[in-house]
């Protein structure tokens, strides 16, 4: 049974392969709503010019921002073609954006002070939370620098967001921002709402796994060249009892690297081996380090305890916008979850999208759920 | 194990030296400072486990700034929420700069949002709020608001400003100075306050002017009103009617000139003065309200009221008093009509009274006049009577001389019948003399007293036994003892007349009964008699004067008997009844009053029947004035046996007591005696020379109660005239024995001594 749909978020959806059948399909629900911006999630299968250029046409000068994806959570759960479509109302949203492009590490500074402008510019509204999406070119390797300095500048404002996915095809992601679709960018959405929300991050992963140390590595490029002084891609498959000829992404999946920092264990997802034995991550990495493999365990109760947030008047949310790991969906979809888990998805009105790293307070991550969850507002009364 | 042991040792070997080289450098790394993306990573990390191990520091340390940041902090977002929950538009100035300026103020003027920033300053503010096209209007002059507030920033007053918005919205702006250079702006909508009242003033207005309306046209006398210049402002249509206006004169704004102009071309005329309009308003203003009755045309009579209304104008209010005043016409002459009515039928009352009046007085005059009459006719009757009797007592005295003197010879059977005539002509006289003494109703005529039945009934049955004997006719008494109360003079002579009556209209061998019955506090005495009897017809008429029975000869009685039976009666308050059967006998009743508790008048019960021996030898002292009387009774009383003494006067009868030294055994007066000489001073001067209580008993025909009451003073025994010998001698009898008891007894004889003695009457 599929639960009423959210209150302050308009839904379209389409799965038509025809980009303009698929904006216009999924539009309709959107158009004259009264938007503040929309929210475009696209999936790997849509040429993402030709959607984008469409989309900006559609709402008649309200803003289009968004990304392409490796997935995505419609009101039906999991989904890999469908044009999803996130319209944000006037009524309960305002909103600020940015465009980060060609992100690289010596701009980092200088998107942080555009950033802390913009924000100092962008007026409250008396009683109106103000939050941060950003999504980012899921293959730009930035994510990192970049969320951790604008976290710097922007104080109080939390950051939630995703990286841009491209299907399983690690070829091309790119970010929607006025109707263009931009690689080797980032978009910084300020985001001012009357509605209550809160933070939501989990994984399901346990350290459990032998230690290994990165004896050489690329931090730049995200590239594990040897552990244990011995080529990464052998000597991971060796300790994950696989052949090295059989590492896939399901293998990646369901066996992340986990860095400890203190008490905190924080998953480094591989995305693909290289030319040499080498491992391509989907986060910060460096020599030097001490990594322990991580085990699944308990991934349904995990994702069912994740999303029973409530507000502090013990409402559920009215929707849920969730940043999630490829890696996680396709871990559920080997191990056959893929229904059940679109049931919880649906059950606590999730929608979002898979990305290729999540981020979250400054936090790039992989291998984890992150999102906001929406709450209608608290009744005015003076207290 | 980090390496794979399946490995050759020196591969082993090698990769722990990696291992370790891979480690050092790490180590190495850690203060390198060049921007590198674990770098970055771990420095967030490390950020936010700082922070949040900060935090937790934070929450347990309770750090006095911490506390009041919290303070400052949640005070901030209440006063945010309280601001976003407001119904009503907010704004703050610190400083004069806006700082707080909630959505919903933004909201009422959308065009000029976005030109509202945080910092504006006040008069900034309230010019672009003004510019606003959705503002309208306000109570007060917003430019100059800011100023106004200044000067008042230390009242801590609220300055309340009314706004106008667009769309008929209003909103009520207070702005006041808080602490500080703070002021603030609050916006409340009173849109739905400011309908509701002017909805409820618009229908108020439109209710009473509606009511007011129809009141108006309602009203049955024409009203018309007309502002302080005269001009007309409102009229209903019975105005218009009553007057004959046409419609133009009463248009709004019309002058009342004009109006009045047309009115007297059209037969209207007021009694009395011309109207002059503005007489008429300057009597209005000064008095309030005018009156007047004006005539429209030969017969409507129309009735203005004018009065003065608040805003100076004045209301003319025009009512029909046609019939009112024609009504009032009719009243009037009516009212005349019969006033001249009943002034004539007063006059002729009066007339009438006058007549009436002197009718009276002539009534008055012929009363007097025949009150005079009766009263000379009973005094003459009266002295007629006495007159008479004087020489028929002499006469009586004489004829009985005579009848002693003539007894065996050829005369006594004349005298007889001379005797005869006399008693009959005596008895007539007594009739006429009782019926002239009650006719003339003195007061005094009778007396009742206390009085023995039985005593008068034997005394009466004693004086008719003898008539009732000679025509043979059965006489009883049934003697009843009881006091009753009534005259004892007129009493007797009412039964005694009852009884002649009786025994005259009774046959021979008939029977007469007298008797009482006793009723209730009262007694009734009743003569009997089996006599002729009286018709119905005639019952209530035997008592008139001269009434007698059919067939019955005159020579039996004048029929003056019963008719003096009735006046006594009369007098005396008894009931007198007759009740009768021709052929069988009639009965006639008094009814008498008794008297239970008093005592009876003691009085000579019964008679000594042999008293002449008392006489013999008696010394009589006889005084009369009358020679032949006092011959008569000295003849009588020598017959008796006794020595009589004959005196004519006082002085006489002094000169005989004196030479016979002694005083008398009895003394007979005359009560008249010459030179206004009286039988009680003679009897007093005896008694008082002899010093002897002489018995005395005076003889008159005097009835006045004068003498009676002398005759008790003095214990004198009164007998009337003409004397009857046969009582006169056992009174005398009496009379001397009851002295020789009171000598036996050793008592002497004083004048006065017996003025307890008894009052006896004796008649004939």
């Amino acid at each position: 049974m599929k639960p009423a749909p959210p209150e302050f978020v308009i839904i379209g959806e389409s799965r038509a392969e025809d980009p303009a059948a698929a904006v216009a399909e999924a539009s309709e629900a959107l158009v004259g709503k009264g938007l503040c911006f929309v929210f475009a999630i696209l999936p790997g299968c849509l040429d993402v010019d030709e959607t984008s250029a469409l989309l900006s046409g559609a709402f008649q000068g309200v803003p289009v921002f968004g990304c392409s994806s490796a997935g995505q959570i419609t009101t039906d759960g999991y989904d890999d073609q469908a044009l999803l479509l996130l319209g944000f109302p006037r009524r309960n949203f305002r909103c600020a954006s940015m465009l980060f492009r060609d992100l690289r590490p010596d701009h980092a500074t200088a998107f942080a002070a555009e950033a802390q402008k913009q924000a100092e510019r962008f007026r409250h509204t008396a009683g109106w939370n103000r939050f941060a999406l950003i999504v980012a070119d899921g293959l730009s390797k930035q994510e990192d620098l970049l969320v951790s300095t604008l976290d710097a500048v922007l104080g109080d404002v939390p950051i939630f967001g995703g990286s841009a996915g491209d299907g399983l095809k690690f070829e091309r992601t790119f970010v929607l921002h006025d109707g263009e679709a931009h690689s080797g960018a980032a978009v910084l959405l300020l985001i001012e709402t009357d509605l209550q929300f809160q933070g939501v991050a989990f994984d399901h992963f346990q350290p459990e796994g032998a230690q290994i140390v990165i004896t050489s590595a690329d931090p730049e490029e995200r590239l594990v060249y040897e552990i244990n002084g011995a080529p990464a891609a052998e000597e991971y498959a060796r300790l994950v009892g696989c052949p090295p000829g059989a590492l896939s992404p399901e293998v990646f999946a369901e066996n992340p690297m986990m860095l400890r920092h203190n008490l905190t264990h924080y998953a480094r997802a591989i995305s693909d081996t290289k030319p040499g034995g080498a491992l391509s991550l989907l986060a910060a990495i460096d020599d030097g380090l001490i990594l322990t493999l991580g085990k699944a365990k308990g991934s349904l109760d995990a994702l069912h305890e994740g999303l029973s947030t409530r507000d502090a008047a013990g409402r559920e949310p009215d929707f849920i916008l969730g940043f999630d790991c490829f890696l996680r969906r396709l871990e559920f979809e080997h191990k056959q979850l893929t229904q059940e888990v679109s049931n919880i998805l649906r059950a606590h009105r999730v929608i979002g999208f898979n990305t290729y790293g999540e981020q979250k307070s400054g936090l790039h991550m992989n291998q984890t759920f992150v999102g906001v969850a929406f709450f209608r507002p608290e009744a005015r009364v003076l207290n | 194990m980090l390496v794979n042991p399946d490995e050759p040792l020196d591969v082993q070997v090698e990769r722990q030296a990696r291992i370790i080289d891979a480690l050092m450098r790490r180590a190495n790394r850690q203060d390198d400072v060049r921007p590198s993306a674990f770098r970055a990573f771990q420095s967030a990390i490390e950020l936010q486990e700082k922070m949040q191990a900060q935090g937790r520091d934070l929450a347990r340390a309770v750090s006095e700034l911490e506390t009041v940041r919290g303070e400052q902090e949640r005070m901030r977002k209440s006063l945010v929420a309280a601001l976003s929950s407001m119904e009503g538009g907010f704004a703050l100035f610190i400083d004069g700069k806006l700082e707080l300026c909630n959505h919903l103020f933004l909201q009422l003027f959308p065009d000029i949002s976005n030109k509202i920033d945080t910092g504006l300053s006040i008069g900034r503010f309230f010019a672009r709020l003004v510019s606003s096209k959705f503002f309208r209007s306000a109570d007060r002059n917003l430019a100059t608001l800011p100023s106004t507030l200044e000067k008042r920033r230390d009242e801590g007053v609220i300055t309340s400003v009314m706004i106008e918005m667009a769309d008929d919205r209003w909103f009520q702006l207070s702005a006041q100075h808080t602490s500080g250079d703070n002021v603030v702006l609050l916006l409340t909508e009173i849109t739905d306050f400011v309908r509701r009242n002017r909805s409820e003033k618009e229908s108020l207005i439109d209710r009473q002017e509606d009511y007011l309306k129809a009141v108006f046209q309602t009203l049955t006398s024409g009203v018309c009103t007309f502002s302080s210049r005269g001009k007309v402002l409102m009229h209903n249509g019975q105005f218009r009617e009553l007057l004959g206006l046409p419609a133009s004169y009463v248009a709004e704004g019309e002058p009342v000139t004009a109006l009045v102009e047309y009115l007297f071309a059209n037969g209207l005329a007021v009694e009395g003065d011309a109207v002059n309009i503005e007489a008429i308003y300057r009597k209005l203003v000064t008095e309030g309200a005018f009156r007047q009755r004006v005539r429209l045309g030969p017969e409507r009579v129309l009735e203005l009221h004018m009065h003065e209304m608040p805003d100076s104008g004045y209301l003319v209010e025009v009512e029909d008093v046609t019939l009112e005043a024609r009504a009032t016409e009719t009243l009037e002459r009516r009212v005349m009509e019969r006033t001249a009515e009943l002034t004539r039928a007063n006059e002729k009352l009066t007339e009438e009274y006058e007549k009436k009046a002197r009718v009276e007085e002539a009534l008055r005059d012929a009363k007097d006049k025949a009150e005079k009459a009766v009263s000379s006719k009973t005094r003459f009757l009266a002295a007629a009577s006495h007159d008479l009797l004087q020489p028929i007592n002499a006469a009586k005295l004489l004829i009985s001389t005579l009848l002693e003197t003539s007894r065996g010879t050829d005369m006594h059977g004349m005298v007889e019948r001379l005797e005869g005539s006399f008693r009959s002509t005596e008895q007539l006289l007594h009739l006429l003399l009782d019926i002239s003494r009650l006719e003339s109703a003195a007061p005094d005529t009778v007396s009742p007293l206390v009085v023995n039945l039985t005593s008068m009934m034997n005394s009466i049955h004693a004086d008719q036994s003898l008539v009732a004997e000679q025509k043979n006719v059965s006489l009883k008494m049934v003697p009843c003892s009881v006091l009753v109360r009534s005259d004892p003079v007129y009493l007797l002579r009412s039964i005694q007349n009852l009884v002649v009556n009786a025994i005259q209209y009774t046959q021979p061998g008939g029977r007469v009964l007298v008797g009482c019955r006793r009723r209730k506090g009262r007694v009734v005495l009743e003569v009997w008699d089996t006599g002729i009897g009286i018709p119905k017809r005639d019952q209530q008429r035997v008592f008139e004067e001269f009434a007698r029975a059919d067939g019955e000869k005159l020579a039996a009685g004048v029929g003056l008997g019963l008719s003096v039976v009735e006046r006594a009666c009369r007098l005396l308050g008894h009931k007198l009844s007759v009740k009768s059967k021709p052929g069988v006998g009639s009965v006639f009743r008094i009814e008498l009053e008794t008297v239970t508790d008093a005592p009876a008048v003691n009085e000579p019960l019964s008679l000594a029947s042999n008293a002449d021996d008392l006489l013999e030898n008696q010394i009589v002292l006889l005084i009369e004035n009358d020679d032949d009387v006092l011959f008569g009774t000295t003849k009588r009383l020598e017959q008796w046996g006794a020595d009589v003494l004959a005196c004519r006067s006082i002085d006489e009868a002094v000169t005989c007591v004196e030479d016979m030294g002694m005083a008398p055994d009895i003394i007979l007066a005359d009560y008249t005696l010459d030179d206004d000489e009286t039988g009680v001073d003679a009897i007093g001067r005896v008694r008082k020379l002899t010093k002897v209580h002489v018995p005395a008993i005076l003889i008159t025909a005097d009835r006045s109660p004068r003498v009676r009451a002398a005759g008790l003073t003095y214990d004198i025994s009164v007998i009337y005239k003409p004397v009857k010998l046969n009582r006169l001698r056992p009174l005398m009898a009496w009379k001397i024995g009851q002295q020789g008891d009171a000598d036996g007894q050793g008592d002497t004889k004083v004048a006065g001594d017996s003025a307890a003695g008894a009052f006896s009457v004796w008649p004939e």
